[in-house]
């Protein structure tokens, strides 16, 4: 088990290996479909992103509502793909990771091993368990997003697996095609 | 289209109509008039007596009836039909749908919260026979995912999905008021709702959007035969829901059609619907009976064969077969692809063998009660 704080740096990427374990601790920023979109259509519209994304994470996940009293309700990460049209634009901002569950496109792949980045695969569908290693979170923009706003979350130990290394290394790929 | 009382009552001015009071009094007469009290005036009146007994009834002339003491109008040649409503009423049993609303809304919180016990047997039962180092880790955190889930009341999984609502409405079973589909999507209200469960239903598939509610419940309603009313709950997440396929073979196919076409599914679907999960197999139908059956066949206890030997026995071959493939837990790899596999068929047509996967995850949210 490898530990990690967030924001990642270039050393820490370069020595994970495709099916790593690995706790992640610090900033986590959520974002899922919508949220992406906003950024990116930030970017072409010639505007600044609402955060600085350089060696951050951001991790693909949609909560249920919180009960009073809690920092989130279930939060477990949903399908990375369908964020692949969005990240090679994100990767050129300087982000570093992403989490989120289930593979990645090719491009997606090439991009991250371009980059020196990371892609973790959380386990889709642990929502509870997860929920309780996201010790504070806020909205960091697109309010009017609703449930998808950008999330500020504060995580520690957070499990993950190592999905595509910096290399290109991709564990699903390594079991079977 | 609503049609307002009063048009309807204009209509039977100075006609035969029957009515019935609160008491289960019935009289018969001419409407002579009526106020927007719903009083009425009659004349020519009989009086019928309790359910209408003595059909003939008694002479007493003219009568003024309050509104507020009738409970029914009936024009007289409607009446034969009440006549023989009112038989088949009485040998119905009468369930209140609010007790449908409360029900669907404890299945949503309940499913979304406790694992089942069998989902819980079957996890445990993998982690023994797993030999990935990574994939019994997974398997150990989805059993404490579980425990957190049951004891701090957080959902299993953030993805509280589509409410899947099947009724097995016996054929003597009546509700005390119209609006069963409703009732339904009450409950699924109430239960996403004070269950601080997501709302996950775009209002439209291409202008998307957000119902608000979770509404509206996947439905679907089969009259059986006898008085008994069963209610079967999901709570369905897109991640699996979306590696499902149909595929219409040729006969010719057979039995390693189906098996292929199956084994391409869970293979395409990789770590995509959370493995491991449960595969529901619809065969024979037609296009949509096929994937309702494959539906169907998931709320089947994990563990639980076709009671068809012949098909107890494919699932089991298919159940060897898909754990053979390697993907594992969350598509890592190990043996653990799938917890079971359901099949469920049914006659087809002569050219054709439907084949419908319907996949699910390891949250495997299903319930069901009888009322
Ligand atoms: S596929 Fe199932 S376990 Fe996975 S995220 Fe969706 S609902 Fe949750």
């Amino acid at each position: 088990m490898k530990h990690l704080r967030t924001p990642l740096t270039d050393e820490a990427v370069a020595e994970l290996r495709a099916g790593d374990r690995v706790a992640i601790s610090g900033i986590l920023y959520a974002a899922r479909d919508a949220t992406h979109r906003a950024m990116v259509e930030a970017l072409e519209g010639g505007e600044e992103l609402p955060v600085d994304l350089r060696g951050q994470v951001i991790y693909y996940m949609g909560p249920t509502p919180a009960r009073p009293g809690r920092v989130l309700g279930a939060a477990g990460p949903t399908t990375a793909s369908r964020m692949d049209p969005y990240t090679p634009r994100l990767l050129d901002e300087g982000l570093k990771g992403m989490i989120g569950k289930g593979r990645r496109g090719p491009e997606v792949v090439e991009a991250i091993a371009e980059h020196g980045a990371v892609y973790f695969a959380a386990i889709g569908g642990a929502g509870a368990l997860l929920s309780g290693r996201i010790k504070k979170a806020e909205v960091a923009a697109y309010p009017d997003l609703g449930p998808e706003a950008l999330l500020r979350l504060e995580v520690e130990e957070f499990p993950a697996v190592v999905a595509v290394d910096s290399k290109g290394g991709d564990v699903y790929s390594r079991i079977h095609r | 289209m609503a049609i307002k009382p009063e048009k309807l009552l204009n209509k039977s001015l100075n006609k035969k109509v029957r009515i019935v009071l609160r008491n289960g009094m019935e009289y018969r007469g001419i409407l002579r008039g009526f106020d927007e009290f719903m009083n009425l005036t009659l004349e020519g009146v009989r009086l019928l007596g309790p359910e209408g007994e003595g059909e003939d009834g008694q002479d007493i002339g003219s009568l003024m009836i309050k509104g507020y003491d009738t409970m029914l109008i009936i024009p007289e040649r409607r009446a034969e039909f009440f006549i023989l409503s009112r038989t088949i009423l009485a040998t119905m049993r009468t369930v209140e749908l609010q007790r449908v609303s409360d029900s669907i809304k404890e299945m949503a919180v309940e499913a979304c919260h406790d694992a089942r016990g069998d989902l819980l047997e079957a996890l445990k039962g993998a982690l023994e026979d797993e030999d990935s180092p990574l994939g019994r880790d997974i398997l150990e955190k989805l059993l404490e995912n579980a425990e957190i889930a049951a004891s701090e009341r957080i959902p299993y999984c953030q993805d509280t999905g589509t409410a899947v609502v099947f009724v097995e409405l016996g054929e003597e079973v009546a509700f005390d008021r119209p609006g069963l589909v409703e009732a339904i999507n009450e409950g699924v209200r109430q239960g996403y709702q004070e269950g601080y469960l997501r709302k996950s239903m775009a209002a439209d598939p291409l202008r998307r959007g957000n119902t608000g509610d979770n509404t509206p419940a996947a439905v679907h309603i089969e009259v059986v035969p006898g008085d008994r009313l069963k209610i079967l709950f999901a709570a369905k997440g897109s991640g699996s829901e979306n590696m499902s396929a149909l595929r219409m073979l040729p006969p010719s196919a057979g039995w390693e059609g189906v098996k292929e076409f199956v084994l391409e599914t869970v293979e395409k679907a990789g770590p995509n619907p959370c493995p491991p999960g449960v595969l529901g197999v619809g065969l024979g139908g037609n296009f949509e009976t096929c994937a309702i059956l494959a539906k169907k066949a998931l709320y089947r206890g994990i563990g639980r064969r076709n009671p068809d030997p012949f098909y107890a026995g494919k699932e089991l071959e298919l159940l060897e077969a898909v754990n053979g493939l390697g993907i594992g837990p969350q598509g890592m790899g190990g043996r653990t692809t799938v917890l079971d596999i359901h099949i469920e068929a049914r006659p087809c047509h002569i050219g054709s063998l439907p084949v419908a996967v319907n996949m699910d995850c390891h949250a495997h949210r299903f319930r069901e009660v009888e009322l």
